[in-house]
């Protein structure tokens, strides 16, 4: 285990403007970087990973087709880590950290689904090495692909459950549940589309038309770093700003704390034993950097496209709680030190 | 010049319940509304930037104005009360206009 390599993820750039954007809200800096910029960052970020992701899963194919088979199997287990993540994580919000019902229930379906600003920095986090030892087996690029089996069973199975919950002990919510806009948020939400989009994009133009593409490619790799970056230092304002809220949780929160930054271990671990039984199963498809990809997702919190659906759907569960919880608490916690330790883990399993 | 009376509902309502009073709205036959987007204050809830912050895009407020007949505006004001109930972070409240089109606002 070569720990100097380590040193430079911990230190790079995106990480560093996370940490900064967190500094500049606590020295009440006036600093305000316009939304609608972020928002744009955001929509290249995520057609970016798209992208590259349609693409490599097209050389993955042709490289060998049992990487269908790899598709499937990593989709079941996101299917259930998604899920299992929502129904223990309530249960664990509410009989332990003593969270109210509706409560549990809304912050656990954001831990079910995914944190697209984390796993874009895990991306971030990686892709040095691939780019650094092209011919080794690290990291495939096709991991987002995934991205919607792990995001939106969980915040599906929050609501419904979390609905029927509150049903039995408070009766009839008096705002009906749109199912069809939960449907259409949790899986055409903005982020998860984009994603599919420049999957769908990434793939048939890698299968038709792969000289264009290449330079379509050109602009999105050359920038993605540097966009990365002003998107993570907003990333870390947004988390500062919620720390004041924190507050609400009251007596609940230092279990809240260790729930927040424990919570997100298990699933992660679970993520990358999952990763592992499928390298095991298909040998040669799966390197560290992708079960590192994948554990990020499965041990983050979203904050951005969970949140709304969340909020339609469970109106009683209150958004300060859950949004503190994910974005004060989860994401900063993650971006220090869960990424470089599942990223530790990562190549110790695999033997990097 | 004849003036009609008519009623004017103002809605200030969380951006992730927006659809729902405009679903509302259309189910019970308004006319027509108006959303101001963006709208930022501070209330019981506490503050709400809408326009500062990207993330915030659950809990920044938006404004819906419908101007419609006393007759229409009952059922609306009812269906709003049951929401307010629910724990939705909804303002409401209602003001007696003059227009100009009898029958243009239902």
């Amino acid at each position: 285990m070569n720990f100097s390599d380590i040193l430079p993820s911990l230190f790079a750039p995106p990480i560093l403007f996370f940490l900064l954007g967190m500094v500049t809200v606590l020295v009440k800096s006036d600093l305000e970087i316009p939304p609608e910029i972020v928002k744009g960052a955001s929509i290249f970020l995520l057609l970016s990973i798209g992208l590259t992701g349609g693409l490599e899963a097209v050389n993955a194919v042709r490289a060998d087709p049992d990487f269908l088979s790899v598709i499937l199997v990593l989709m079941v287990f996101s299917i259930l880590i998604s899920s299992m993540t929502a129904i223990f994580g309530a249960k664990f919000l509410e009989k332990i950290v003593g969270l109210k019902t509706a409560d549990a229930w809304g912050t656990a379906g954001l831990y079910g689904a995914v944190s697209s600003a984390t796993l874009l920095a895990a991306i971030g986090i990686v892709e040095p090495f691939k780019a650094a030892a092209p011919e080794e087996l690290i990291y495939g690029g096709w991991m987002p692909a995934v991205n919607v089996f792990l995001d939106a069973p969980g915040v599906i199975a929050a609501v419904f459950l979390g609905r029927m919950a509150l049903e039995q002990s408070k009766g009839k919510s008096r705002v009906a549940l749109d199912k069809k806009e939960l449907f259409r948020d949790s899986v055409f939400g903005y982020a998860i589309w984009l994603m599919i989009c420049g999957l769908i994009v990434g793939g048939f133009a890698q299968l038709f038309s792969p000289n264009r593409l290449e330079s379509a490619m050109a602009f999105f790799d050359e920038l993605f770093i540097g966009i990365l970056c002003i998107f993570l230092l907003e990333m870390g304002m947004t988390a500062a700003r919620r720390l004041g809220e924190l507050k609400e949780l009251g007596s609940s929160l230092i279990l809240a704390v260790v729930a927040a930054f424990g919570m997100p271990q298990i699933w992660a671990g679970f993520a990358i034993a999952a990763a592992y039984v499928a390298h095991l199963m298909f040998p040669g498809m799966l390197g560290w950097g992708d079960a590192f990809v994948f554990a990020a997702m499965a041990g983050s919190a979203s904050y951005i496209s969970a949140p709304p659906a969340i909020r339609a759907a469970l109106p009683e569960a209150n958004p300060t709680i859950y949004l503190g919880m994910s974005l004060a608490l989860t994401f900063p916690f993650n971006m220090i030190v869960s990424l470089p330790l599942w990223m530790i883990i990562c190549r110790a399993i695999w033997g990097a | 010049m004849q003036l009609f009376n008519k009623k004017k509902i103002s809605v200030i309502v969380e951006r992730a319940f927006s659809s729902k009073v405009i679903h509302l709205l259309e189910e019970l036959g308004v006319g027509g509304y108006t959303i101001y987007p963006e709208i930022s204050g501070k209330g019981k809830h506490g503050a709400r930037n809408g326009h500062t912050e990207f993330a915030s895009g659950i809990l920044g407020n938006v404004e819906i104005v419908t101007i419609v007949s006393e007759k229409t505006a009952e059922p609306i004001l009812k269906e709003l009360a049951d929401i307010i109930e629910s724990g939705v972070v909804i303002i409401v409240h209602v003001i007696d206009v003059q227009v100009l089109r009898k029958d243009y606002f239902a």
